[in-house]
C-alpha cells in the first residue's frame, strides 16, 4: 500500500495536466472572422486585421511605412493573443567581413567601412551613422564619406563591444567587434531601406473589451483600439 | 531649384548664432532672412490640388509659426533642402505619408497628401498635417545631410532608431518631445490669421495628431487622450470618436 499511494498520485496528477491543457485549449477557441480596421483620429495611421478561421493577416499604414505581419490567433473571453509567424523573407540590411592582415600581436583593431546602398544599386552611401557602442550607449559618433567609406583605429577594445551602422530609413546593422578583436579587417556593409516591413514582435496580448458583430475594442497596455469591421 | 547644400544660408545647425540655436529665445533671433527664401522657394507645392494651396500658402506666411522658422529654432540655420509637397492616393486610410528617404540626387525629400481624404476636414486640420509632416520631412533631412549633429540635437531619436529599428516610431517619439508645442504655436498663428478665436488648449490638442500611439499621449488621463481625439477628429471628418456629429472649429478647403 505504501508503495502503492504514491503510484496512484503521480498517475492522478499525470491524468489531470491533460485536462487542465484541454481546458486551456477549449478557452481559446473562440473565433473571429472577417475585417477589422483601426484609424488614428488624425488619418495618420490604420491597423487592418483580417481573421480568417485560426489564423490572421495585418496591416499597418503610417505616415512614414508601412508594416505588415501574419500569424494565428488564439482568443478566450477577453483575451486576444496574435502569434506572429517567423519571417525570414525580409530583406534585411548584412554584412560581410573579410581579415585583411593578422595583427594578432597588437593591441589595436583596424577597421575599414565601405557602406553600400543595397536598395539602389549598391552606390555607396555617404553620411551613413557609424556609431561606436558600449554596451547599447554610444560613445563615439562617425559618419562615412562621400564613398561610403569610414576608416578607423580602436585603441581599447574593451571599451567598444558593438559597432551599429546606419542611415534613417535603412535597417541599422549591428557588427560585434568581439568577431575580429586586434585585427585589421574589411567590412562591407549593405543597407536596405525599411519602408516596408514586417512587426518585430513574436506575439501581441490584447484585453478585449467589446466584440459585437461591428466593433473589437481591444485594449493594449494603455492604449484603447476600437476597430470596426469593415467586412 | 538647385540641390546644392546651404545656397540658401548653409546647411544644418552651423549658420546660426547661439541666441538662435536656443529655441526658447525665439524673440532674440533675426528669422526674418533666409526663412522666407527656404518657403518660397524650396517648398515645391505645384503639384497639390488647388484646395491644399490656400492652407499651404497661409502657413509659408506665417511669422514665428512658419515651417521654416520652427526649424530654424532647431537647427540655428536655414534647412539646406528642398521640401516637396504633392498630391495621390495613399494606401489605406492615412492623407499623409512622407518618404524617409532623401533623395540626394535632387536634395529633396517628398510628402504626398491624399486630398480626396480632406473631403470633411477643415482647414486647421490640413494645416496640423502639414506642420506634423514637415518635422518628418526636416528630420529625414537632418539626418542624411548632417547626421553627426542631428544625432546631437536629438540623441534620443538616434537611441530609438537602433532599438526599435522603425524610424516612423523613432520620429514620432521625437515629436512628443520636441514638437507638440511647436506645432500648436505654429497652427494657433494660423487660427489667429483666420480669425478663429480658439483657446490654446484647442491648438495643443490638435498638436498630437498622429502621435496618439506614442506612449508620451498613452500616459495622460483618458479623459484627456478622449479630448484630444474628439477633437482631432472631429476637424479631420466632422464626427467625433462614437460616430457622432459634431460642429467643427476651422472651415471646410472643399477638397
Amino acid at each position: 500500500m505504501l508503495i502503492l499511494k504514491p503510484m496512484l498520485m503521480s498517475m492522478k496528477i499525470c491524468f489531470l495536466i491533460p485536462i487542465f491543457i484541454c481546458c486551456k485549449l477549449v478557452s481559446y477557441c473562440q473565433i473571429l472572422q472577417g475585417t477589422y480596421t483601426w484609424s488614428e483620429p488624425g488619418g495618420l495611421k490604420e491597423n487592418t486585421i483580417v481573421f480568417n478561421k485560426n489564423r490572421f493577416v495585418q496591416f499597418e499604414f503610417n505616415d512614414m511605412d508601412t508594416l505588415r505581419g501574419s500569424g494565428y490567433y488564439l482568443m478566450d473571453g477577453n483575451r486576444l493573443l496574435l502569434i506572429y509567424d517567423k519571417i525570414d523573407k525580409q530583406d534585411k540590411s548584412n554584412y560581410h567581413l573579410e581579415e585583411k592582415v593578422s595583427n594578432q600581436q597588437s593591441s589595436k583593431t583596424i577597421i575599414h567601412l565601405y557602406i553600400k546602398n543595397g536598395s539602389s544599386n549598391n552606390k555607396p552611401i555617404d553620411n551613413a551613422i557609424i556609431a561606436l557602442m558600449h554596451y547599447g550607449r554610444e560613445i563615439i559618433l562617425l559618419a562615412s564619406d562621400i564613398n561610403g567609406k569610414a576608416n578607423f583605429v580602436i585603441s581599447d577594445t574593451n571599451l567598444v563591444n558593438e559597432i551599429t551602422i546606419g542611415v534613417l530609413g535603412y535597417g541599422p546593422l549591428v557588427i560585434p567587434v568581439s568577431d575580429f578583436r586586434n585585427k585589421e579587417v574589411s567590412i562591407e556593409c549593405v543597407l536596405k531601406i525599411t519602408k516596408d516591413h514586417f512587426f518585430n514582435e513574436d506575439r501581441k496580448e490584447f484585453s478585449i473589451l467589446k466584440n459585437s458583430k461591428t466593433q473589437l475594442t481591444l485594449k493594449l497596455e494603455n492604449q484603447i483600439l476600437n476597430y470596426q469591421k469593415t467586412k | 531649384v538647385e540641390p546644392s547644400d546651404g545656397d540658401l544660408g548653409g546647411g544644418f545647425g552651423s549658420g546660426g548664432s547661439t541666441e538662435c540655436n536656443n529655441r526658447n529665445s525665439r524673440d532674440a533671433c533675426d528669422l526674418i532672412d533666409f526663412s522666407d527664401l527656404w518657403e518660397d522657394e524650396r517648398i515645391i507645392d505645384q503639384n497639390l490640388r488647388p484646395c491644399m494651396q490656400p492652407v499651404i500658402s497661409d502657413i509659408k506666411n506665417l511669422g514665428q509659426g512658419s515651417v521654416g522658422r520652427i526649424i530654424q529654432r532647431f537647427a540655428g540655420s536655414t534647412p539646406g533642402y528642398n521640401w516637396e509637397l504633392t498630391d495621390g492616393r495613399l494606401a489605406g486610410g492615412i492623407n499623409a505619408h512622407t518618404s524617409q528617404n532623401y533623395n540626394s540626387s535632387t536634395g529633396t525629400v517628398t510628402t504626398t497628401f491624399d486630398s480626396y481624404k480632406f473631403t470633411n476636414s477643415t482647414d486647421l486640420s490640413v494645416a496640423r498635417t502639414i506642420l506634423h509632416e514637415s518635422i518628418h520631412a526636416y528630420l529625414v533631412a537632418y539626418f542624411r545631410l548632417d547626421p553627426l549633429s542631428a544625432s546631437q540635437t536629438f540623441a534620443q531619436l538616434l537611441q530609438d532608431y537602433f532599438q526599435l529599428q522603425d524610424v516612423n516610431a523613432a520620429h514620432h517619439n521625437e515629436m512628443t518631445r520636441n514638437f507638440v508645442n511647436e506645432i500648436a504655436i505654429a497652427l494657433q498663428e494660423y487660427g489667429i490669421n483666420k480669425g478663429y478665436n480658439l483657446d490654446f488648449e484647442f491648438y495643443q490638442d490638435m498638436a498630437w495628431a498622429g502621435l496618439t500611439t506614442t506612449s508620451a499621449f498613452q500616459a495622460l488621463s483618458e479623459s484627456v487622450k478622449n479630448r484630444i481625439n474628439n477633437t482631432i477628429q472631429v476637424e479631420l471628418v466632422g464626427v467625433d470618436t462614437n460616430g457622432n456629429p459634431q460642429a467643427q472649429r476651422g472651415s471646410r478647403i472643399g477638397c
